[in-house]
């Protein structure tokens, strides 16, 4: 038997899934539970897209070259650094 | 082959080999700390010296990432700590927030016009614009892609709070691009 449908947990657990920390089970659960529902389904999809944009859009610095090759030299020039 | 007694020959493999490639995240993360890139430096610097001294505590093969983000996550508070001239906490202690955790997640509908428009630079703005620990929460998991597990011991906080951290963070940052969106639809409405 299913259990009823509760939007708020079903929230959670998708917020959950996207991070990567339920099981295939669980999952697989999940992605059944979201069709049930229009309203949770839709959350899902925007959550999904808002997390694809930000992975994507958000600006990343890279070490600057010049500094990480004298960082390297530190260490390769000291005899023990401890 | 005891672990203390490493020859430097193989602390540098190890150094070269798994502890260097982390450099660019590590720098990205320093930087998004302090937005200084004299600062962030330093703070990458002083995190490998630390990694180096520290080298036979670490596994080959294992977590070269996480460990390196949770040396300079406690190098940053110390920097914090001997410098900050001001009491308050910032740090990474919990946020209490006032019971807003239950409140029904915020969506954004990212198709909207003026939000598909958002350029890198505001989103990056958005996110700088968060308290640091919820900053940090987004950068760990969003863009690093850390396990809530690795979270907890970055930050030093449990598993529950990064969980209930990370939800506050992202309806923080989901608000701040609403912001943006709205000023910017404005803008051009003129
Ligand atoms: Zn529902």
């Amino acid at each position: 038997m299913r259990k009823s449908h509760n939007c708020k947990d079903v929230v959670s657990q998708f917020n959950l899934m996207l991070d990567g920390e339920l099981n295939p089970k669980e999952e697989q659960n999940m992605m059944c539970e979201l069709q049930r529902c229009m309203h949770c389904l839709q959350e899902y999809n925007l959550e999904e897209k808002y997390r694809k944009f930000i992975q994507e859009r958000v600006q990343k610095k890279s070490c600057p070259s010049s500094f990480l090759s004298s960082l390297k030299n530190k260490f390769e020039q000291s005899k023990d650094i401890d | 082959m005891s672990k203390d007694k490493l020859t430097k020959l193989e602390k540098d493999k190890i150094f070269n080999g798994e502890l260097i490639p982390q450099a660019d995240a590590l720098y990205n993360f320093a930087y998004s700390l302090v937005f200084e890139e004299a600062r962030a430096q330093d703070l990458v610097q002083e995190a490998y010296l630390k990694a180096y001294r520290f080298i036979h505590s670490f596994e080959p093969g294992s977590n070269a990432k996480a460990w390196l983000f949770q040396i300079l996550k406690n190098a940053f508070i110390n920097e914090y700590r001997k410098k900050s001239r001001q009491p308050q906490k910032v740090d990474f202690e919990d946020f209490k927030d006032k019971n807003q955790l239950e409140k029904q997640s915020i969506s954004i509908d990212i198709e909207q016009d003026v939000y598909t428009h958002m350029i890198g630079d505001e989103i990056t703005s958005a996110l700088n614009s968060l308290p640091v620990d919820f900053r940090v929460a987004i950068i760990l998991s969003d863009i690093e892609g850390f396990t809530y597990e690795e979270i907890a011991k970055i930050t030093d906080i449990p598993i529950g709070t990064v969980r209930s951290r990370l939800f506050r963070a992202r309806n923080l940052m989901k608000e701040q691009l609403r912001e943006y969106a709205k000023e910017k639809g404005f803008k051009e409405l003129r």
